[in-house]
């Protein structure tokens, strides 16, 4: 049925009160009204994903501060790309046992072989498939060796129970984050 | 008689032709009524869809937590405790979990002194295995300091 004009078709909806019409303009105009509804429920996984993503980027984040660390103690931080100003790796694909990929983790250590190395490592996981999340976290590394005190007979020494050759880091820094 | 029938069938015809009286006809409302279900069943389904989603965040969401509270509590250990941990933990979040277990992977594989910790948390969610896992280093002289 077709309508020349918006008179006729007022006429003919007003005449035969097609409920058809009528339903369509209701379907019209409630589905606007269900669409915010329809897409907050659409966002809710993504947005409770975020935290548990977080979790994860920053078990990353200090698992590269740990690696970092470990290399600075007993592994070949040399052996890293950069120089002594600054080395960085990137640890990708960071694995669970199982073999599941977690995602991959960015580490810099800032003066590794100075005093007070920084170490920054970010952490990332997959977010969206175009997109990751990634937490940073940062810490600034004292290098100084334990020593405890023991009595000598009347005086009291300071021993190196490890040896004085084995540097202990002191985590004095904050944890930055970045990201939404 | 048949003047009759010639005055009913005059007012069928203005009956018919009255706007005031037109109505609806049987087929024009099992055609909206169609309409209607159809468009009411597939926002029924989003709804359905959509709680079933919420649901399995909200769990997801709990796991997160319990696995974060394991985390940070491991982050506090010594060393040496956290080689003697065992396999499997329980805290409070889990109960909420249907069937749900802890459980704690350490991997030396990477060197001496540092580990790859694996903390998960496994559950079932109407008759689906769900696993959530944050894997992380630990070593002796790191993070903790201990």
């Amino acid at each position: 049925m077709r309508f020349n004009n918006r008179e006729r078709f007022a006429q003919y909806v007003s005449d035969k009160k097609s409920p058809l019409i009528v339903s369509v303009a209701l379907i019209v105009l409630l589905l606007p009204l269900a669409l915010p509804v329809l897409l907050e429920l659409n966002s809710k996984p993504v947005s409770a994903d975020k935290p548990s993503k977080y979790t994860a980027a920053l078990a990353l984040a200090q698992a590269g501060v740990e690696k970092a660390i470990w290399e600075m103690n007993n592994g070949d931080i040399l052996s890293w790309e950069g120089d002594r100003a600054l080395r960085t790796r990137t640890l990708s694909s960071f694995k669970v046992p199982g073999g599941e990929e977690t995602g991959e983790v960015e580490i810099r250590v800032k003066w590794p072989h100075e005093q007070y190395p920084v170490v920054e490592a970010v952490g990332r996981v997959a977010y969206t498939s175009s997109f990751k999340k990634g937490m940073t976290a940062r810490f600034v590394v004292e290098r100084k060796a334990r020593t405890v005190l023991q009595r000598d007979g009347y005086v009291w020494v300071s021993v190196f129970p490890e040896l004085n050759t084995q540097p202990v880091p002191v985590v004095q820094g904050t944890m930055v984050r970045r990201g939404q | 008689m048949i003047a009759h029938k010639i005055r009913n069938t005059h007012k069928k015809r203005i009956l018919k032709k009255s706007p005031e009286n037109a109505g609806f006809t049987l087929v024009e409302v099992l055609i909206t009524i169609a309409l209607f279900a159809v468009v009411l069943t597939a926002l029924l389904g989003c709804f359905i869809q959509g709680f079933d989603i919420l649901m399995r965040m909200k769990q997801m969401t709990i796991a997160t937590q319990s696995i974060q509270s394991e985390l940070e509590s491991i982050r506090n250990m010594h060393y040496s405790d956290i080689l003697a941990l065992d396999d499997t933990f329980t805290n409070d979040s889990l109960s909420y979990l249907d069937n749900s277990s802890g459980i704690i992977t350490l991997d030396d594989s990477v060197g001496a002194e540092i580990k790859k910790l694996t903390v998960s948390v496994v559950w079932t969610y109407r008759g689906r295995q769900m696993q959530k896992e944050v894997v992380t280093y630990v070593t002796k002289k790191g993070i903790n300091k201990k």
